[in-house]
C-alpha cells in the first residue's frame, strides 16, 4: 500500500551512525515503526538541540543564559516560531525564514499515522522545551496542496515516471509541482529535478525539490548532494550551497571544486580561493581539476598573479603536468581581467602550438572588452588553425578613422596649417543649443509651510515620480510607460517628467485627472499650458 | 613578512580591494561571516566600487552586449551609445564590458567628444570602470593633445581604483606622452612600472627610445638600450628596439655599430623576434640614412616572410615608409607603384598614407598624378580631410589653376570639414588677383558666417570692393558686422571704411549708419522691457491664483528651470568641446589644438 511505501521510502540511510550528531540534517527518523532509532538519537546530540532552543530561552524566563549565545547562525528568525523549530526537526535551519511552513504541524494532525509528519510531532514531543503553549502560537495557513497526507487518501501519488516525463518535456515547474503531491523520487529523478531547477534558476523551486530530497533516503548520497551544491549555485543563493556543503560529512573533491564553482560563477572569487586553501589545509590533495576552479576563480576577482603562482605550484607541489585546459584557464583569467595585450602574448609564448581553441578563447575575451580589430585578428588566427570555425554572415568591420598605430607617418601630419581649430560660429551656436540639462526643484508647488530643504524632500515623494521610478526599474530600455493618477499633476513634476523623458528616452503617458499627458523628448503634448 | 608567496600576491590585490571584500584573516571570522543571512554590508558609501566582473555578463545582459557589438559592426555609434545610455535606466543595465564597447568603437572613430560624454555618464550611473575603461580614457585625453588631464586621470587611478593596471596602461601612457612631446613624464612613467613589479616591456622603451631619437638625444637611445639589455639578461629578443638604436647609432655616426646592430635583428640566425613594426622601424631608419638599396633588399624579404594571419611581416606603414624612400630618391613612379601593392597585403590606406604620397607628388610638380590619387581616395572610401584639400589648393594656385584651385575649396566646405582663416586668406588673396571679384565676394558671403574673420580679412575684402568702386556692398558689409553680436567693429576698422569712402566722396555715409543701427537697437531694447515686464505680470497673477499673496515675491526669484551643461567640472566640458573640435574636422584625430 502508498503508506508502507512511504515508511520504506522515508529510512534513514544512516540511521545510528556515530556520526550523527554532524549530519547536517539531523534525520529525524520519518518513520514511525522505527521508534528505537529515533530515541537512540535524541540524547545522541544533545547540543544540537539546546542550541536550536537557545534562542526562546529567553522567553521562558531566561534561565541557561550560555546557550543564548549559541544562536546566531539562524539568528534571523522569530523567537515566537521557537516552538515550530522544533517540530521541524534539524533541517528547519538551514533555510532561514524562507521555509515553507511543512513542520507546523498542530496536534491534531499527530494521530496515530505512519507519516513522517506526524512522526515529527511524536518527536517534538518528547523535546522538553515542548510545550502545549506553543502549539498555541499563531500558525500561517497550510495551503491544501502542502498536506500530502491529505491528498494521499484521495488519490495515489503520482509516480516517479510521470515526474520525469513532465522533466523531459521541460515542464518543470509541474514536475516540482507532483512531488508536493506526495510523488516519491527516485535517484534518476532527482537527478532530473536538480538539473531542472537549475535550468530554471529558480531558488524557490530548488528549495522545494530540496525539502524533498531532504526527506528521502537519497539525502546521504554524496553525488545527489554535489549536485545540491551546483544547483544552489545556478540559483545564486550561495548560502544555501555554502550550508549544504557545510553539512555533508562525505565530501569528495567534486564537492570541493563545485562549491569552489558556486563562488566563482557568483562573482565571489576570494571566498572560492579561500576555500581551496582550507581544502589543502584539510590535507587534501588538489588535482588537475582543483586548478581549473582555482583559475576560474582568480578570473572573477582579477587575481592575475595569483593565478601565475598556483600554475607553478601545480607543476612544482603537486606535480601535475599542465594540460591545454589549464593553459586555458590562464588565459582566462587575463582574458577576463581586460589584460588583453597579456593574453596574446601568453599564446604566443606557450611551449607548444596554440589550438584553435585558444584563438577563439582569445577571440571571445576581445569580444567581451570590445576591441573589434583584436576580435578580428583572433577570428581570423583561429579559422586558419581550423577552417570548420569559419563564421558566416559576418558583418565586416567598419574601418577605423586612422590606423594612427602603424601608419608610421603620424608625426609627419601637417594638418594644423589647414585647419580651423575653433568652432565656425554656427557650429557654436548649435552646440549652444544642444546642451544638457538639469533640473531644478520649483518649490512653488509645495503649500505647506516648512523650510526650503523640506519642501524639495516633499517633493520627492509625489506619486507620479514613485510610479516612474518603480516603472523604469523593472521595464526593459526604451518602453512606453503610462501613469494614471487621479489628482492634479504639479508643476515640477510635469517638468520633472520633461526632463526625464529625455534622458531615460522613453515615452511616458501621464494621465492625471484633467487629460493625458504624453512626453516625449523633453516635450509634452499639452504644450506647458495645461 | 608573507609565509608564502601566494599570500603576498593576494595581500598584493587585496589591498586595492579593500572595501567590500573582508580579507579572510582566519576560518573563524570567516564562518560568522558567511552564516549571517544578509550580505555583508559595505560599511562606507565613499569607498569607490568594484567593477562587476565576467559571471555579470549573462541573460539579458549578455544579449544587450551582442546589440550593441552589432551596431557597432553597422557603424552606428550614435544609437549604441544612446540605447546604452537609455538601458542604465531600465531592467537591464549594461555591464561595463558593454560600456567599454561603445567607448573603444567611439575612440576608433575619433568621436572624442561622444565618448567622453558616455564616459561622464556612466560613471553618475555609477557603473565602476574597470581597467579597460581608465585605458580607454587615458589614450582619448592623450590622443585630444591633454597629456596634464590624462595624467591627472592616471594618478587618480593608482591611488583610489581597486584595480591594477595593465601593461597596455603603461603602453598608452608612455606612448602618449612621448607623442605629445612629454620624455620626461614618460620616464617617469617607466619608472613606476618598474615600482609596481611589472616585467619590463620592450615595446615601452621602445617608445621611449622614439622619443630620444625625436629629441636627437643619441645617447639617451643608446642608454635606454643598455637598460633594458640589462634587465632582460643580455639579450633584446623583441625586435622593436632595433630600428631606434639603429638611429641612434646613426645619429652618432657609428655606422658600423648600426649594420652590425641591423644584422643582430634580420641577419640569418637570428634569435630576435621581428614584428611588423619592427621592421618598419628597421626600414625606416635604413632608408632615412643613405641605405635606401638595403632597406629595398630588406623589403623584398620581408614581403616574402608575410604570411597572414599567422605572420604579420608587413603593414600599412611598411608601404608609407618604402613611399617616402622612394620619393626621397625622387622615384615617384616607384612610390607610385609601392603604393598601390598595399593591396595585395590586405592593407588599406588611411587619409594621412594619402597626404603623405600627394605631398611629395604636389612638392615635385606632379599635380595630375596627386589628383588621380585624390580621384583614388573617394573609390577606397578614404575620406580626404583639410589637408587634403588644402595641398590640392595650393598647387592649383601654384600652376595657375585659379578655378581648379577655388573650387576644391568649395568642396572642403560642403564636405563639412574646417579649414582656418588662413587657407581662406590664400584664396581671397589668389581670386583678387587673378581679378575675379565676383567670386571673391561669394566666397566671403559664404564663410562670414561661418569663420571669424580678423579685421584684415575684412579690410582686404573692402579694400577690393572699394577699388572697384562698389562702395554700397562694402557699406552692406559693415551693416552686417554691426548686426552680428560675435563681431567688433573696430575703431581702426572705422577709420578704414571712413579713408575709403572718402576716396569716393561718401565720408557721411558710415556715421548715418551707425547712428540708425543705435537707434534700432534702442527701440529693439525698450520694445524687449516692455515685453519681459508684460510677462512678469501675467506669471504673478497666475501664481497669485495658487498660492498666497504672501508668499509671491521670494517665490519668483528662487525656482526656475535651468537648461544648462551637463554636471562635470568647465575644464571637462572644455575638452568635449576641444575633441569635438577635432572629430567634427574629419581627419586622422592626431593633430588636434596643441594649445
Amino acid at each position: 500500500s502508498t503508506s508502507a511505501a512511504a515508511n520504506d521510502y522515508h529510512q534513514n540511510p544512516q540511521s545510528g551512525s556515530p556520526s550523527q550528531h554532524q549530519r547536517p540534517y539531523p534525520p529525524q527518523s520519518f518513520d514511525s515503526q522505527n521508534q528505537t532509532n529515533t530515541n537512540q538519537r535524541v540524547p545522541q546530540s544533545p547540543n544540537q538541540w539546546s542550541t536550536q532552543h537557545g534562542g526562546q530561552i529567553p522567553q521562558y524566563g531566561g534561565q541557561n543564559p550560555q546557550h543564548g549565545g549559541q544562536r546566531p547562525p539562524y539568528g534571523g528568525q522569530n523567537p515566537q516560531q521557537g516552538g515550530q523549530m522544533s517540530q521541524y526537526g534539524g533541517h528547519n535551519p538551514q533555510h532561514g525564514g524562507h521555509r515553507p511552513q511543512y513542520g507546523g504541524q498542530r496536534p491534531q494532525y499527530g494521530g496515530p499515522g505512519n507519516n513522517y509528519q506526524n512522526q515529527n510531532v511524536q518527536q517534538s514531543n518528547q523535546s522538553q522545551y515542548y510545550t502545549p503553549q506553543q502549539q498555541q502560537q499563531p500558525q500561517p495557513p497550510r495551503s491544501s496542496n502542502q498536506s500530502p497526507n491529505q491528498m494521499n487518501e484521495v488519490a495515489p501519488p503520482p509516480s516517479v515516471e510521470e515526474v520525469m516525463r513532465l522533466c523531459q518535456r521541460r515542464l518543470y515547474k509541474d514536475a516540482i509541482e507532483l512531488l508536493d503531491k506526495g510523488a516519491m523520487p527516485d535517484r534518476e529523478c532527482f537527478v532530473l529535478l536538480f538539473e531542472s531547477c537549475a535550468n530554471l534558476k529558480s531558488l524557490e523551486h530548488s528549495k522545494k525539490v530540496h525539502d524533498h530530497f531532504l526527506q528521502s533516503k537519497f539525502r546521504g548520497d554524496p553525488k545527489l548532494n554535489n549536485m545540491v551544491i551546483s544547483m544552489f549555485g545556478e540559483c545564486s543563493s550561495i548560502t544555501d550551497a555554502k550550508r549544504v556543503f557545510d553539512h555533508m560529512v562525505d565530501k569528495d573533491m567534486d564537492s570541493w571544486h563545485l562549491m569552489m564553482c558556486a563562488y566563482s560563477d557568483n562573482g565571489m572569487g576570494d571566498d572560492a580561493l579561500h576555500l581551496f586553501e582550507e581544502m589543502t589545509k584539510h590535507g587534501l590533495k588538489p588535482n588537475e581539476e582543483t586548478f581549473l576552479t582555482v583559475f576560474l576563480a582568480c578570473a572573477t576577482v582579477g587575481g592575475i598573479e595569483e593565478a601565475f603562482l598556483h600554475f607553478d605550484s601545480m607543476k612544482n607541489e603537486h606535480g601535475i603536468s599542465p594540460k591545454t585546459e589549464h593553459y586555458l584557464g590562464v588565459l582566462g583569467v587575463l582574458g577576463k581581467c581586460g589584460h588583453l595585450v597579456e593574453a596574446e602574448q601568453y599564446i604566443r609564448d606557450l611551449p607548444f602550438e596554440p589550438t584553435a581553441d585558444f584563438w577563439e578563447a582569445m577571440r571571445n575575451y576581445a569580444r567581451l572588452h570590445g576591441d573589434i580589430d583584436l576580435e578580428d585578428y583572433m577570428e581570423e588566427l583561429m579559422v586558419d588553425v581550423d577552417p570548420s570555425k569559419a563564421v558566416i554572415n559576418k558583418i565586416p568591420t567598419p574601418p577605423p578613422k586612422s590606423f594612427k598605430e602603424t601608419n608610421m607617418v603620424t608625426s609627419k601630419s601637417r594638418i594644423l596649417e589647414f585647419r580651423n581649430l575653433t568652432f565656425y560660429k554656427d557650429e557654436a551656436k548649435e552646440m549652444a543649443a544642444k546642451k544638457g540639462v538639469v533640473y531644478v526643484p520649483d518649490t512653488r508647488f509645495v503649500l505647506h509651510d516648512i523650510d526650503q530643504e523640506a519642501k524639495e524632500q516633499a517633493l520627492l515623494y509625489h506619486s507620479e515620480r514613485l510610479a516612474i521610478a518603480y516603472g523604469i526599474i523593472c521595464t526593459p530600455p526604451r518602453k512606453t510607460l503610462t501613469i494614471i493618477k487621479n489628482l492634479r499633476v504639479c508643476g515640477d513634476c510635469h517638468n520633472f517628467i520633461k526632463i526625464m523623458s529625455k534622458i531615460i528616452g522613453r515615452v511616458l503617458i501621464v494621465r492625471d485627472n484633467k487629460r493625458f499627458h504624453h512626453f516625449k523628448d523633453g516635450k509634452c503634448s499639452c504644450g506647458d499650458y495645461w | 613578512s608573507f609565509a608564502t608567496q601566494e599570500e603576498a600576491a593576494a595581500e598584493r590585490r587585496r589591498r586595492k580591494r579593500r572595501l567590500r571584500m573582508e580579507p579572510p584573516v582566519n576560518s573563524f571570522n570567516r564562518s560568522q561571516q558567511q552564516q549571517s543571512q544578509i550580505p555583508r554590508p559595505i560599511q562606507n558609501p565613499n569607498i569607490p566600487k568594484l567593477p562587476e566582473s565576467v559571471s555579470a555578463l549573462v541573460g539579458k545582459r549578455l544579449d544587450l552586449h551582442n546589440h550593441i557589438l552589432k551596431l557597432i559592426r553597422e557603424n552606428d555609434l550614435e544609437e549604441a551609445a544612446l540605447y546604452t545610455r537609455h538601458s542604465v535606466y531600465s531592467n537591464c543595465r549594461p555591464t561595463i564590458f558593454t560600456v567599454n564597447t561603445v567607448l573603444a568603437a567611439q575612440l576608433r572613430q575619433a568621436k572624442y567628444g561622444a565618448l567622453l560624454q558616455l564616459h561622464g555618464f556612466i560613471n553618475q550611473a555609477g557603473i565602476a570602470p574597470n581597467i579597460i575603461t581608465y585605458n580607454l580614457i587615458f589614450q582619448a585625453y592623450l590622443d585630444v593633445r591633454k597629456p596634464e588631464i590624462a595624467l591627472e586621470h592616471y594618478k587618480l587611478f593608482i591611488d583610489n581604483a581597486p584595480l591594477n593596471p595593465s601593461i597596455a596602461t603603461f603602453r598608452i601612457l608612455v606612448k602618449g606622452l612621448v607623442s605629445n612631446d612629454n620624455l620626461e613624464k614618460a620616464m617617469e612613467i617607466k619608472e613606476d612600472m618598474a615600482v609596481k613589479g611589472f616585467v619590463v616591456d620592450p615595446v615601452v622603451y621602445s617608445y621611449l627610445m622614439m622619443g630620444c631619437v625625436k629629441n636627437s638625444d643619441a645617447d639617451g637611445v643608446l642608454k635606454l638600450y643598455q637598460e633594458l639589455k640589462e634587465k632582460l639578461g643580455g639579450f633584446v629578443d623583441d625586435g622593436v628596439v632595433y630600428g631606434q638604436l639603429m638611429k641612434g647609432y646613426f645619429m652618432k655616426e657609428m655606422e658600423k655599430e648600426a649594420m652590425e646592430c641591423y644584422e643582430e635583428a634580420v641577419g640569418e640566425n637570428s634569435k630576435v623576434r621581428m614584428s611588423a613594426m619592427a621592421y618598419n622601424y628597421v626600414l625606416e631608419a635604413l632608408s632615412e640614412n643613405g641605405k635606401f638599396d638595403e632597406a629595398l633588399k630588406l623589403f623584398d624579404a620581408v614581403k616574402k616572410e608575410h604570411n597572414p594571419p599567422r605572420h604579420l611581416a608587413v603593414n600599412l606603414g611598411t608601404f608609407n615608409v618604402m613611399v617616402n624612400g622612394y620619393c626621397a630618391g625622387g622615384k615617384f613612379e616607384e612610390a607610385m607603384e609601392v603604393f598601390r601593392q598595399m593591396g595585395d597585403f590586405k592593407c588599406s590606406p588611411d587619409t594621412l598614407s594619402f597626404n603623405n604620397l600627394m605631398n611629395q607628388l604636389c612638392d615635385n610638380e606632379l599635380l595630375a598624378e596627386a589628383e588621380k590619387l585624390y580621384g583614388e581616395m573617394e573609390e577606397k572610401n578614404v575620406k580626404p580631410d583639410e589637408y587634403t584639400y588644402g595641398l590640392l589648393m595650393d598647387t592649383c594656385f601654384k600652376e595657375g589653376k585659379i578655378d581648379e584651385g577655388a573650387a576644391y575649396y568649395k568642396t572642403m566646405v560642403e564636405s563639412n570639414l574646417r579649414p582656418n582663416l588662413a587657407v581662406y586668406n590664400r584664396l581671397q588673396d589668389q581670386l583678387i588677383k587673378a581679378g575675379k571679384l565676383d567670386d571673391a565676394k561669394s566666397f566671403f558671403d559664404m564663410m562670414v558666417s561661418k569663420l571669424k574673420m580678423d579685421d584684415e580679412a575684412y579690410k582686404f575684402i573692402m579694400r577690393a570692393l572699394s577699388e572697384a568702386g562698389r562702395l554700397d556692398e562694402m557699406l552692406k558689409i559693415v551693416d552686417e558686422m554691426l548686426d552680428d553680436d560675435t563681431v567688433r567693429v573696430s575703431e581702426e576698422l572705422q577709420e578704414f571704411v571712413k579713408e575709403e569712402l572718402r576716396k569716393g566722396g561718401r565720408e557721411g555715409d558710415l556715421e548715418k549708419l551707425m547712428e540708425e543701427k543705435e537707434r534700432l537697437k534702442a527701440e529693439a531694447k525698450a520694445k524687449e522691457l516692455a515685453d519681459a515686464e508684460e510677462k512678469k505680470k501675467a506669471q504673478s497673477i497666475n501664481i497669485a491664483a495658487l498660492i498666497p499673496p504672501k508668499a509671491v515675491e521670494e517665490k519668483k526669484e528662487t525656482a526656475k528651470l535651468l537648461w544648462e551643461n551637463e554636471a562635470g567640472g568647465v575644464e571637462e566640458a572644455d575638452v568635449v568641446e576641444m575633441a569635438k573640435g577635432v572629430e567634427a574636422g574629419g581627419s586622422n584625430g592626431q593633430d588636434p589644438p596643441s594649445c
